[in-house]
């Protein structure tokens, strides 16, 4: 025993011990209004900080460390415990290793050819939609227009013309040598 | 775009991503970077083969389709690739080197007096986390880092719920005792 009275620590657990009388009563009500004694509260506490409790338990553990000091004070310094592993642990990766993975991504997720050309339909400047719009009928004409005559119409313009007229033929005119069939 | 991602949860995102909207990717490796990255320095000391296996996780997960979004939580499946690549990678290395890791070890100055121990709280935790038995270690890992649910974590570990349940528990217990002692190692 301390000759200057309780240490600090000796007072917290007379606390902790006083207020365990308190709250010794067995688990009362049932459903949401269920309350916890400090015993039952510290058995769920694990399971409360690590979100794994169901919604009965967890309103109940909720309801008693908002009338508990002790009990919320214990939750509090569990849950700095466990949140300090996070801090400890994450770490940002070097800047290099999102290029490199984003690369690869972009090898085999890549947007299509189909898509980029839609994307760049859906560019935010309607003006250009519409104007190339308007002109696809323009060009189409232009094409018909200026395309070059086809076979077709040759042909239709050699029926056409007249037959060529055979003119000063002399079937009595002898043949010249190199006409003549070997 | 990018803005409407974010509200996405990732299996959407994934699902876009596939689609071929890479933004879907910028969104998904924000909210995971830091913390696959630390939780496979955690398990690999080495930091270039951390690196690598970061890269080879992330990869695997997205591009070689190994993750079917209809089959589960992201996060879950994005964990067990990594423990499962962490744990081969530790497997080879230990068959690799075998004896020469235990002579370098007794060579190397003792972990209290490596300089990336930072005095602090930080230190602390690292010091009371490389105390704890591995399976203890994992099992905080995945529930803290990977934020696994205990049936994922069962699933993972092909053990009953319950069981991940009193061992987590356990594990709790242990880590805030070596934190509040001070772990051997300091």
């Amino acid at each position: 025993m301390n000759p200057d009275g309780p240490t600090q620590s000796e007072r917290h657990e007379q606390s902790h011990e006083r207020s365990h009388e308190q709250h010794e009563h067995p688990e009362i009500g049932g459903g949401a209004s269920r309350r916890l004694s400090c015993a039952a509260c510290d058995a769920l506490m694990i399971d409360h900080v690590y979100g794994e409790t169901g919604d009965d338990d967890r309103s109940a553990v909720a309801r008693h460390l908002a009338t508990c000091p002790t009990c919320a004070l214990a939750f509090c310094r569990l849950k700095a415990d466990l949140d300090g592993v996070l801090e400890a642990t994450v770490m940002a990766p070097p800047g290099a290793l999102r290029r490199r993975i984003r690369e690869e991504m972009a090898k085999s997720f890549g947007p299509r050819w189909t898509t980029r050309l839609l994307d760049l339909w859906r560019r935010p400047v309607p003006v250009y939609g519409v104007v190339f719009a308007s002109l696809i009928p323009v060009m189409i004409w232009v094409a018909a227009t200026l395309r070059p005559p086809g076979e077709a119409a040759l042909r239709e313009e050699v029926s056409d013309s007249p037959p060529p007229a055979l003119t000063d033929y002399d079937s009595m005119v002898p043949l010249l040598p190199e006409d003549l069939p070997i | 775009m990018s803005a409407d991602h974010n509200r996405c949860a990732d299996e959407e995102l994934v699902r876009i991503l596939r689609g071929g909207d890479l933004s879907a990717f910028d969104v998904l490796y924000g909210r995971y970077d830091r913390r696959l990255y630390g939780y496979v320095r955690r398990l690999i000391k080495d930091p270039c083969t951390a690196e690598d296996l970061f890269q080879e996780i992330f990869v695997t997960v997205l591009r070689d389709r190994t993750y079917d979004p209809s089959r589960g939580r992201f996060a879950a499946w994005l964990f067990m690739v990594a423990r499962n690549r962490c744990l081969a990678e530790l497997r080879q290395r230990k068959t690799r080197e075998g004896l020469a890791d235990e002579v370098r070890a007794r060579w190397q100055p003792t972990a209290a007096l490596s300089p990336e121990r930072a005095v602090g709280d930080a230190s602390r935790v690292q010091a009371a986390m490389s105390a704890l038995p591995d399976g203890q270690r994992q099992l905080i890992l995945l529930k803290q880092i990977g934020e696994l649910t205990y049936r994922e974590i069962a699933t993972l570990l092909g053990v009953a719920e319950g069981t991940i349940k009193s061992r987590l528990h356990a594990a709790t217990v242990a880590f805030r005792r070596l934190l509040s002692e001070g772990s051997p190692e300091t």
